[in-house]
């Protein structure tokens, strides 16, 4: 097994906890796609993997939402790149939704102990 | 760097995206792909592994356009914001349209069985509907026809429906609100001189009757007033078809000459092809002198139709006539004539008028069945689709927005199947034409036109609305819970069941109804061939008509001596087992009848002493029947010439009389005419069923030919062999006639086969037509109750493996799906049962030894449909218990 299936990630995408991934990585800094699929794969240790048609549907979603928001960056030589950054309203979500999955954690945590994990 | 524009757009295309957005994505996801791309060769890939490994960055069954059709910018390009400008009306329904059609060719499966069941139900509607307009609603092919009637009386005795000189003649001097009335009959007249001598259909008018129906001729001209005048010389029209068989249409036949009945006539005109008169279809019109000055009696014998004046009504017509019957010699006034004006169309209808509209009601219920079948499928769709109903519900899509949509598939599925639909139908109507009987007037006016092609169309929309329309109701209007539920577990929903067993039921109902008609047509047609006819092996008698006219032969006895040589001659072809003579041949249509008076038999005092069958009749012809006689004797020719006071008559009239045939040898009769002679009963004769095999038996009396009561020139002949139908033996039989007088026309040739057939060809025909329908009907209603049932199981897997998992055994699940499928039947069969009780009062008029509650057919039909509608329900059943409880549970997972 390398990595958590797909199918189990876009149960995730439907549920939400995909969009605190996203939000919390455009946080830092305003990214495109590619890096953002990039960034996922390499910080989860290769565990998850946004596939292209189901990464783009998500940050429209979040757009849609008014969460974050895309520019148009170009660059001389290079197709025109679209970067997103979240939006006030998204950081808002964003305190909401860590505080949320810290509370959920933690509440697993200690349901599970140390024996399971 | 590969481009992935088209790559990247296909999978883009369902959606309705602004042209911009598009753009915008295409470029966006391009990047990404050049990004992975670069990357990928940058590790060593190959180009072309690299563009295929960047590209399965696409997982397949679209999921982009999958994950996409939820969003608000999927939907731009159908802004349906609520209280939007209605100018957008027609296009939105182009849209709508055009996405039904494209969601629909995605679906073949779905979408060619739904077109499929649909066809069938349209094209067998659209072929009954175009006999029906071709026949019952189709204007008569004249000028200004709503404003033709038929003139005719009501007459309570039985005597005076038509006309003669009296009625006819007082009219038309005295008539206000008719233009012009014309009388007309049909007749058969003998043409010789020049070819064959043949017998043909003719069609008598007066003067005015070509020219109210302002028919024109496409040579010389109609008849005048001189024509029509007594003692003037004969003159004769001829159709388009004659014209064409007999003088190859030669462009100089005016003027030309023909033998009519002896006489010369000279041909004035020749009508148009088209010309077509009511059932008619003469071959030549002649003219129909009548002697205005001439003493007016009591006589009828033919028809009048007239022109109304424009803007005269029926009512004022008939207020006219009924004026004029009381200008009609005192005599008339014990006939009791009321007057019945009434559209000419309505004589070519005859009685054929009820089982039509009897089978488009038929042909409608299997539509309506194929429209529930259809519904069905339709609402499983819908189901799958539940989730983003909702979806496209909370994202601002109006609820007339999403029932127009799921409207726009089921009419567009409808007018895919009312195409396929007119395509069955032309097949049908060509079959059609020819397996109509006879009794089916205007079958050349039956075919697809642009009638038949606007209500094909009318009924595939209606349809389309009526299936789509348990969908709108069931789906039209998802809430927000359907979203929280994730688009899953929405199928489970009550509701759902209930819509689809109401429609199953109502399938089976139909069904069963259908079957039931169509089963006491078969006990009929069955009570029917058991029925002896009169007659034997009917396909062993030849049958002609040969007419000796007048001016051919005057003296009857003569006539008669040569009708004798005739039948001698003929008993000498080869293989001619016998031959017999009669004015008429059993169920040949020929009626005349009178009143006979039996000696010592008193007539009842003011009763009216009913009409007895006459025909005229000469040795052999019992025998080549295959007639039994139950007592005494038939008759000899040397009785017939010496015209020796004996006579023949039917078992049914003799038992009236004298209960036992056996005693009503050696008594007599006589016509019910002062000073007629009485005849004494040499022989009875078993019955004929002369007015078709679901009439009872007609009182028959059979007069030697040449007696003083019955005169008739004109002979049926009945030719028994087994020869009948190889080929040379008609022409055999020709010849021998010919070879007695060249001149002697023969006409109506037949098999008595052919003429058995036709008297029972309105009841195969509706037979033929029902069974059919039911069918159809069975088989498309057994394909839903499988429908529902396999569905049902499919959707229940889960809870199937949990049941089996907690022990069930198989054959408790088996059960519990026949339990359902079988209440589903049974419902329908309680309902069905109801509807043809009510139903079938209408057909008591069409059966013949069944009654319309026959237990028997319901009993039979009823559990054979149950027999059915069981085998529909085991196989998905048994396919339900072989679920592995493991996954069964795991496909949850």
């Amino acid at each position: 097994m390398t990595g958590i299936d797909t199918r189990a990630l876009d149960r995730e995408l439907k549920r939400g906890s995909a969009e605190l991934l996203i939000l919390s990585l455009l946080d830092a800094r305003p990214r495109h796609g590619y890096e953002l699929s990039k960034l996922i794969h390499a910080r989860s240790g290769g565990q998850l993997r946004f596939h292209l048609d189901s990464l783009y549907p998500l940050l429209y979603r979040l757009e849609e939402r008014g969460w974050i928001k895309g520019t148009w960056v170009e660059k001389p030589d290079e197709r025109r790149r679209r970067f997103y950054k979240v939006t006030a309203e998204g950081r808002r979500v964003l305190a909401q939704q860590r505080r949320t999955w810290a509370a959920f954690v933690e509440a697993v945590r200690r349901v599970t102990g140390d024996e399971g994990a | 760097m590969p481009d992935w524009t088209s790559e990247v757009r296909t999978r883009l295309s369902s959606l309705r995206l602004s042209a911009t957005r598009e753009a915008e994505i295409v470029d966006e996801l391009s990047q990404h792909l050049d990004d992975r791309y670069r990357e990928l060769i940058a590790g060593g890939a190959s180009p072309d592994d690299a563009a295929r490994l960047a590209l399965g960055e696409f997982r397949s069954g679209n999921v982009l356009a999958q994950y996409m059709a939820p969003l608000r910018q999927a939907h731009t390009m159908a802004p349906s914001t609520p209280g939007a400008p209605a100018g957008h009306l027609l296009s939105d329904l182009w849209q709508d349209l055009r996405y039904a059609t494209r969601t629909l060719w995605k679906r073949p499966a779905f979408a060619s069985a739904t077109v499929l069941t649909l066809a069938l139900g349209i094209g067998a509607t659209a072929a009954i509907f175009s006999v029906v307009y071709g026949v019952l609603l189709k204007p008569l092919p004249f000028h200004e026809p709503e404003r033709l009637v038929s003139v005719r009386q009501h007459a309570p005795h039985g005597a005076g429906t038509n006309h003669g000189p009296t009625t006819y003649l007082t009219y038309r001097e005295n008539h206000r609100t008719f233009e012009a009335i014309g009388a007309w009959d049909p007749t058969e007249v003998s043409i010789t001189g020049g070819g064959d001598p043949e017998r043909v259909p003719a069609l008598l008018v007066s003067a005015a009757t070509l020219p109210l129906l302002r028919v024109q001729p496409v040579l010389g001209r109609v008849f005048s007033a001189e024509d029509d005048t007594p003692g003037s010389p004969l003159r004769v029209i001829l159709t388009y078809g004659y014209w064409q068989r007999r003088f190859s249409g030669a462009a100089d036949v005016v003027g030309q000459s023909l033998v009519i009945d002896g006489r010369p006539g000279e041909v004035i005109g020749v009508l148009p092809s088209s010309f077509k008169f009511l059932r008619t279809r003469p071959d030549v019109v002649l003219p129909m002198p009548l002697d205005v000055n001439a003493p007016r009696g009591i006589s009828f014998g033919f028809q009048a139709l007239a022109r109304l004046k424009p803007g005269v009504t029926l009512a004022q017509a008939n207020a006219d006539v009924e004026r004029m019957i009381s200008l009609l010699p005192p005599a008339f006034a014990r006939l009791g004539l009321r007057p019945n004006v009434r559209p000419l169309a309505d004589d070519v209808i005859g009685n054929v008028g009820e089982i039509l509209w009897i089978l488009l009601a038929a042909v409608g219920v299997v539509l309506l069945i194929a429209c529930g079948n259809v519904a069905n499928l339709f609402l499983v769709r819908a189901e799958g689709r539940h989730h983003e109903f909702a979806m496209r519900a909370a994202l601002g899509a109006s609820r007339s927005r999403l029932a127009r949509a799921l409207l726009a598939e089921s009419v567009v599925l409808a007018l895919a199947g009312g195409a396929v639909g007119v395509a069955l139908a032309r097949a049908a109507t060509g079959l059609l034409r020819t397996i109509a009987p006879a009794e089916l007037p205007r079958v050349d006016d039956i075919g697809i036109d642009v009638t038949v092609l606007l209500f094909t169309l009318s009924v595939s929309v209606l349809s389309g609305g009526l299936f789509g329309l348990f969908a709108v109701v069931r789906f039209g209007s998802p809430g927000i819970p359907a979203l929280k539920e994730g688009g899953r577990s929405a199928s489970d929903a009550p509701g759902r069941h209930r819509t689809r067993n109401v429609l199953v039921v109502g399938q089976v109902a139909l069904a069963l109804t259908l079957s039931i008609v169509s089963g006491l047509m078969i006990r009929t047609f069955i009570a029917m061939r058991q029925v002896d006819p009169g007659f034997t092996r009917p396909e062993e008698v030849q049958t002609f008509v040969l007419a000796i006219p007048p001016g051919l032969i005057s003296d009857p006895q003569e006539a008669a001596r040569t009708h004798q040589r005739v039948a001698e001659r003929l008993a000498r072809v080869p293989g001619v087992a016998s031959v017999g003579l009669s004015s008429s041949i059993t169920m040949d249509g020929e009626d005349n009848g009178n009143a006979i008076e039996a000696e010592g038999v008193p007539v009842p005092e003011g009763e009216k002493t009913p009409l007895r069958r006459f025909k005229s009749f000469a040795p052999g012809y019992f025998e080549t029947m295959g007639n039994r006689l139950v007592a005494g004797r038939s008759i000899v020719w040397s009785e017939i010439h010496e015209r020796r006071p004996v006579i023949v008559i039917s078992e049914t009239l003799a038992r009236e009389y004298w209960k036992d045939p056996s005693r009503a040898i050696g008594k007599r009769v006589r016509a019910m005419q002062r000073g007629a002679p009485w005849r004494e009963i040499v022989g009875v004769v078993g019955d004929e069923r002369d007015d078709g095999l679901n009439h009872p038996p007609t009182a028959i009396v059979y007069w030697p030919m040449l007696n003083e009561n019955y005169r008739w020139r004109t002979m049926a002949y009945a030719v028994r062999s087994t020869r009948v139908g190889t080929p040379g033996f008609q022409r055999e039989l020709d010849q021998a006639v010919w070879s007695v007088d060249r001149n002697l026309p023969l006409a109506n040739v037949q098999t008595l086969e052919a003429i058995q057939a036709r008297s029972m060809a309105q009841t195969s025909f509706a037979l033929v037509m029902l069974g059919i329908a039911a069918s159809v009907a069975l088989v498309i209603g057994v394909v839903g109750i499988y429908g529902v049932i396999a569905y049902a199981a499919t959707q229940r897997t889960r809870e199937i493996g949990v049941r089996m998992a907690l022990g069930a055994q198989s054959g408790d699940v088996r059960r519990m799906f026949l339990r359902q499928g079988l209440s589903l039947t049974a419902t329908g069969i309680v309902l069905g049962i109801g509807v043809a009780v009510g139903l079938t009062r209408v057909m008591s008029a069409f059966l013949f030894g069944v009654g319309p509650m026959d237990p028997t057919t319901y009993a039979a039909v009823s559990a054979a449909l149950a027999a059915v509608a069981l085998l529909a329900t085991y196989l998905p059943a048994r396919r339900a218990s072989r679920v592995d409880p493991i996954v069964a549970l795991r496909a949850d997972i």
